[in-house]
Order: structure tokens, then C-alpha cells, then sequence
């Protein structure tokens, strides 16, 4: 039972009244947990806030790119799914009437589900919200409640996601061995593409620099990994990759929708860094993994565990502008713009590394608008660029990623001549994999030369040391 | 009466500074929760004071995001700062401004929330999301700054004038009395309500938005008996949060 007609879930259906009502109970035994400090610490405050003082002004609608994007369709409201939640609050935790009509039964259930999965977790709703409110974390702990409750939740991030790491290391399946094969192809390839002898060096003990992936981008985009790889090597930088299980891959789905499985991945990821007696944790171009690991699991960390953690930006801006990488920015003479990955720029307040990097080693920057702390989401934020589900990729590319191709085109005004080839800077997982099915459906790469990639590849491709062309302009 | 109409008031203001003194402390007593913070944060005290006064003050984040409820909403709020202004300047002795502030409070006030009941009458936006609580709200407000304002026309009771007889133990006029009691009723309701944002907001923005420190303080909760039921979480109603992350998922169900 969707609201609309798209599902990101597999839900439970249930055929007798019993199941129904078995369904509902749960949901019912969620919400009182949701509410109660030893289940819910992590964010009881937030949340409390939110329900108990959002005056339902609506003043965040028009913050939020679903709804604005859906043609403001009253389900994609950002209030919409919170009062739902706001009123069974109210009806069933605190037992206060006069605060709305609502009806627990299958149909609330299922409704909540399904919309707890229309929201980016941006939180640019918040942003604007004066009181306070956060309506983006409303989503967020309904997935948990839904998660940790009822065991319910989008199989690509869960049975096919944060399970699969923690079993095999990587939610792609990879595991060490699998890892360290294809980082060897990968330097090969860098060593052939840039004329630098390339070695990825694995569990360096005291090493200063522990880089951590997306592994998605091994798999995916591989010159992302191998653009870190030369630059490092390049620079002279003490740095290693873990083979050990989780560390070899950034990436914490649990930060989208369970708290419990967040924690077992941050522990773990940290737990190598500690291992390794590496002097800092650097963060390749993922955006979650980024907000997961240095923010969100900063104060799961007991004191021996709590290693500084870095963005791969800051490390980046470090190696450009202090000459230790020397660039010609004429090689990437073509118009760039650059996506702010919510969880980098509004969530974590990194907005100007990215651009000094940019500045150095790009001729011609089309700036979006807005830009910054107060992007748009690209429509594949908190896990959505990874699900397809039924149906569930129109709507990620045709509602939740309009506005964001609003502005790609906007910053490309007057440069979509097909002989212009343009770059989306996209410094994230994530973003990168929606801009690549936004692009396709739309046909912007073949029709006007839109293509994507990440800031790395830009810098290497600016190196004076490598040889030209190191982007090859290859849709994939 | 005239003495049970004096006790009312400082009853109720008595309720509302114990109720939200109370709010707070439920507020405070919550968990420090994982950071959850929100950029920009205003660096320094200095930036921080600087954009709360905006936002108390002229309601800056309604006028930059949905400026046509900010003609509605921000002569709620400025009526409400002005009769506090006017009660403090009566105890501090001036009389004449009191009365000013009052009248002009009064008048912001009522004009706010009548708008506001309105808009949450036709507005489609608003209506669905409007429940039979803020109704009755609004209407109270638009009640408490209207009889004083009729009194001061049918009774010429100025409202300054009302509250220090009030209380100062004198009688006032009939309907001035009752804009007395549905003022003091008000005002000690407020704190039970979601009106009593005020307090909510320093922890959403001190507490939560802004608050980017690393916190050793959650190392007890950690040690709190999480109940969940979902299988892969492990939660046997023994097992602390700790435990819980730092096994792996589990494949039983929860008994």
C-alpha cells in the first residue's frame, strides 16, 4: 500500500486481520520505544523537540526540493508525514486529545513507511525551520522505528547493504582479497594512464594517513580511487589502505536508517585505524561516510578510540595550494560546476577546501544557485541513488531530482553547445551515482556533453607530472 | 474578588515561570544526543547573540523564508514582547510608557492573532495541519488582547492602569476583570502547551543545531538496555547499547 504510485520498500502484507493487527501492535511497541530514553538516547531531544513544538507553519515547505519538485504534492510536504507522527505522539504516547484525528491501522502504517523513504535527509527543511524543528530527522526515525522494530527496510540498504559489510567487509561483497585484486588493477592503470609507478600500500602500520573509500567507487569509478593514489603517491604522503573488514570500505547505511547497525560499522571502521596505529582517518569523496564517521560517531567514540578524522577536501586544498602537487589548470579548460554533497556542506560546514582545490585547478567554475550550506540535494541523498526498487527510479530521477537538474542547467547557460564538453564536480558517491542516472535519462551526456566525475580526477588531471589526459571523457 | 483577582495573576505568573522552569528541565534531563548539528553555526558568542536577538526580536527566519506568514505572525509576537515590556516598565515606575507599550501590545496582539486564526481557517496550506488545540489558542489570545482593548473603550480602564490595580490588590472595572483572568489563565497555560517554544528553541539551536562539540557525557548511555525487536539488532532486555553495537547482527528472533 503506497501513498503514491512508487515503493522503495518490500512491505509485509498482511492477509488476515490478525497479521494486520500483529503489524499495527508492532509499529504501536516502535513508537513507544522511539519515545523512551534507553531505547532511543541517540536522538530523543531532537525529536521530542520537533513533535512537541513544530507549530505547522510551513515554512519549510518551500525549502524542500521533493516537495517543490513533485509540483507540491501535499504527501511530499515535509510537515505531511511528521504530523502523521506528531498525532499518533500525541494519541497514543502521551494519551493528550485535542491534538488532530488519527487512525493507527495498516494503512497509516504502510503510508509511513513508504514516506519515511520521499525524504533525502537533507534537512534543508530544517535550515529553515525558526523553531527548531527537523522534519528530515522525522524520516530518519521513522526508518528506524521501522528498522529496529519491525525489521523492515529497503533490502539494498539493508540485507544487501550494512548486513553484507559487516558480514564480508564491504557492502559491495568485496572482501579483502577481492579488495586488494582490484587495487592492483587499479595501479596498474594509473601507472600506465599517468606515467607515475603506482603501488597501493595496504596495512602500513604508523602510516599518517589512513585512507578509507566508498568502495562503490572501486567498483564503479575506479579512476576516483586510483586520481587519490596518484596524488598521494605523487606528494610523497605516508598513507595505507586496511584490508580489514568494513575498512576497506567508507561507506555506514546504518547512518540512514539504523542506529544500531551505524555504530557496529563506525566501531569497526575505527577500530582498524586504531589497529594500524595510523595518525589520522582521510575520508575519500563520499558524502554519508564523511558525516558518519568524523560527526554522527564522534561521540560513540571512548577516548582511545576517538583518532582524528579527516575530509579527503581539507587533505586535497593541503596538497594543492602548498605546491606539493604542482598543476596547469589550462588542462582542465572547460566549464565546471560543482555539487555540495548535503552531508559535506549544510551537515558537516565544509564548503570552501572544495572550492580553493577547484579555484587552483580549474580555469572556468559555473557556481550553482544556491550553492554551499544551502544546496540542493542531488534527489540521491540518504541511500536513494542506490535503491531502484520497483518503480522507485522514476521517482528518485523525475521528482526528487528535478530541482537539481534545474540547476545544473542553469549553471551551464549558455555553454550547451554539444562542442563544449562540461564536468559536474561531484565529490561524492553517492551524488555522482545519481548525476550519472539523472544524465542518462535525461540524455544530457550524448545530446550536450554534460558529463560527471569527482574532484580528485580534476586535480590529477591538472598535474603537471602526469601525463595529459588523464580524464577520457568515457560515459559510464 | 478584588483579592482573589490579585492572586490569580500572581498565581499565574508564578505557574508560568515553574512551568517553564519545568519544560527546561525535561528538555535538559533528555540525552545528549548523537551531534546532529546544522551549518552555518554563528561562531563565538558574540555571532550567536547577535542572530538570536534577530530571531526573538524581528522573527528573521520567518521573514527570509515565508515573509507572507511574517506579517501575521511577527505582530503575534512583538504585541506579546511589548505587554511583557509594559508590566516590567509599571514595576519599574514608568507609568506613562506603560501604558503606551500596553495599548500598542494589546492592539499588535490581537491584530496578530486574529490574522492568524484566519489564516488557519482558509489557508490550504495551513488548515490540514491546524488542529482543534491551535484554534482554541489563537482564539484565547485574540480574546485576551481584545477585552482589555474593549474595556479601555467601554470602560476608559487603561490597561497599565488595570494591571497595577490588579496588582496592587485594588479593584478595576468588570470587563477589565475579566481580561485580567483570561490573561493570568493564559499565561499559566502557556508553559503546558507547544506555545512554551521559547525554551524548546535554546535546546533545538544550543543543544542540537550548534552544538559541534565532542561529548563524553553519553558514556552512561551507553550502558542504558535498548528493546528493540528487529532480529539483526540482538536485543535481549539484558544486553546494554554497548553490547548491542558492538556485536554483530544477530539472526534470532527477539522472545
Amino acid at each position: 500500500m503506497s501513498p503514491d504510485r512508487y515503493s522503495a520498500l518490500t512491505l509485509p502484507q498482511p492477509k488476515t486481520p490478525g497479521e494486520e493487527r500483529a503489524l499495527v501492535d508492532a509499529f504501536r511497541s516502535g513508537l513507544e520505544k522511539l519515545f523512551r530514553r534507553e531505547d532511543n538516547w541517540t536522538f530523543l531531544r531532537p525529536l521530542l523537540i520537533t513533535v512537541e513544538h513544530c507549530v505547522r507553519c510551513q515554512t519549510c515547505a518551500e525549502a524542500c526540493h521533493i516537495f517543490t519538485g513533485s509540483g507540491r504534492q501535499e504527501i511530499y510536504r515535509p510537515t505531511y508525514r511528521s504530523e502523521i507522527l506528531r498525532r499518533l505522539y500525541f494519541k497514543y504516547v502521551r494519551h493528550k486529545r485535542w491534538q488532530g484525528a488519527v487512525e493507527l491501522d495498516w494503512k497509516t502504517v504502510s503510508t509511513l513507511a513508504e514516506l519515511a523513504y520521499r525524504c533525502n535527509l537533507c534537512r534543508r527543511c530544517a535550515q529553515a525551520c525558526p523553531m527548531g524543528a527537523d522534519n528530515g530527522l522525522v524520516a530518519h526515525e521513522l526508518r528506524k522505528l521501522f528498522s529496529q522494530e519491525m525489521d523492515i527496510a529497503p533490502k539494498e540498504l539493508h540485507a544487501a547493504g550494512s548486513l553484507v559489510q559487516l558480514r564480508t567487509g564491504s557492502t559491495t561483497g568485496m572482501n579483502p582479497a577481492g579488495a586488494r585484486d582490484c587495487f592492483d588493477f587499479i595501479d596498474e592503470e594509473m601507472t600506465e594512464k599517468t606515467g607515475i609507478p603506482i603501488k597501493t600500500p595496504w596495512d602500513v602500520e604508523g602510516a599518517d594517513v589512513l585512507l578509507i573509500h566508498n568502495a562503490g567507487e572501486v567498483l564503479s569509478w575506479p579512476e576516483n580511487p586510483g586520481a587519490f593514489a596518484v596524488m598521494l603517491t605523487a606528494a610523497g604522503v605516508s598513507w595505507t589502505l586496511s584490508s580489514e573488514l568494513t575498512a576497506y570500505d567508507a561507506v555506514n547505511y546504518g547512518l540512514w536508517y539504523d542506529d544500531v547497525q551505524f555504530a557496529r560499522v563506525a566501531l569497526r571502521q575505527i577500530e582498524a585505524a586504531r589497529k594500524l596505529k595510523v595518525k589520522r582517518i582521510v575520508i575519500g569523496e563520499c558524502g554519508h561516510a564523511h558525516k558518519a564517521l568524523t560527526v554522527i560517531a564522534d561521540r560513540l567514540l571512548p577516548s582511545d578510540l576517538n583518532l582524528p578524522r579527516e575530509s579527503c577536501m581539507t587533505l586535497m586544498r593541503d596538497l594543492v595550494l602548498s605546491g606539493r602537487l604542482p598543476v596547469d589548470p589550462t588542462r582542465n579548460n572547460f566549464p565546471v560546476t560543482l555539487h555540495d554533497p548535503c552531508n559535506v556542506a549544510r551537515l558537516m560546514g565544509i564548503t570552501e577546501a572544495q572550492r580553493d582545490v577547484l579555484r587552483a585547478v580549474c580555469p572556468d567554475i559555473r557556481e550553482m544557485s544556491p550553492n554551499r550550506t544551502e544546496n540542493y540535494c542531488c534527489g540521491g541523498g540518504s541511500g536513494f541513488a542506490l535503491m531502484s526498487g520497483k518503480n522507485f527510479l522514476d521517482w528518485r530521477l523525475e521528482v526528487a531530482g528535478a530541482k537539481k537538474m534545474e540547476q545544473v542547467l542553469a549553471a551551464f547557460e549558455g555553454s550547451m553547445d554539444p562542442g563544449i564538453l562540461k564536468y559536474i564536480c561531484a565529490p561524492c558517491s553517492n551524488c555522482k551515482g545519481q548525476f550519472r542516472d539523472l544524465l542518462a535519462r535525461r540524455g544530457l551526456w550524448k545530446s550536450n556533453r554534460i558529463f560527471y566525475g569527482g574532484l580528485a580526477e580534476l586535480v590529477v588531471n591538472a598535474m603537471r607530472d602526469v601525463k595529459p589526459g588523464f580524464l577520457e571523457w568515457e560515459w559510464r | 474578588m478584588t483579592v482573589l483577582l490579585s492572586c490569580l495573576a500572581y498565581l499565574a505568573g508564578a505557574v508560568f515561570l515553574a512551568g517553564s522552569v519545568f519544560r527546561a528541565a525535561k528538555y535538559a534531563r533528555t540525552p545528549v544526543p548523537l551531534r546532529w548539528e546544522l551549518y552555518p553555526i554563528p561562531r563565538g558568542a558574540a555571532g550567536q547573540i547577535r542572530y538570536t536577538l534577530a530571531e526573538i526580536l524581528l522573527l528573521r527566519g520567518v521573514w527570509q523564508h515565508n515573509r507572507k506568514l511574517w506579517f501575521r505572525t511577527w505582530p503575534f509576537h512583538s504585541g506579546i514582547y511589548l505587554c511583557a515590556v509594559s508590566l516590567v516598565s509599571l514595576a519599574a515606575g514608568f507609568a506613562r510608557f506603560s501604558e503606551w507599550a500596553a495599548l500598542a501590545g494589546l492592539t499588535l496582539l490581537l491584530a496578530g492573532a486574529s490574522a492568524l486564526l484566519v489564516a488557519r481557517i482558509f489557508d490550504p496550506a495551513l488548515k490540514p495541519y491546524t488542529s482543534p488545540a491551535d484554534f482554541f489558542n489563537l482564539g484565547w489570545f485574540a480574546a485576551a488582547a481584545g477585552i482589555p482593548l474593549a474595556s479601555f473603550a467601554l470602560e476608559l480602564a487603561a490597561p497599565a492602569t488595570v494591571w497595577r490595580a490588579v496588582l496592587t490588590f485594588h479593584p478595576v472595572p468588570p470587563l477589565a476583570a475579566a481580561g485580567v483572568v483570561l490573561a493570568s489563565l493564559l499565561v499559566a497555560y502557556i508553559p503546558f502547551t507547544h506555545m512554551v517554544h521559547f525554551v524548546a528553541k535554546y535546546f533545538a539551536y544550543h543543544k542540537v543545531r550548534w552544538d559541534d562539540r565532542p561529548d563524553a557525557a553519553v558514556a552512561a548511555q551507553l550502558l542504558y538496555t535498548p528493546h528493540w525487536s528487529a532480529p539483526h539488532v540482538g536485543a535481549d532486555d539484558a544486553k546494554t547499547w554497548a553490547e548491542v553495537a558492538g556485536a554483530s547482527p544477530s539472526t534470532e528472533k527477539k522472545s
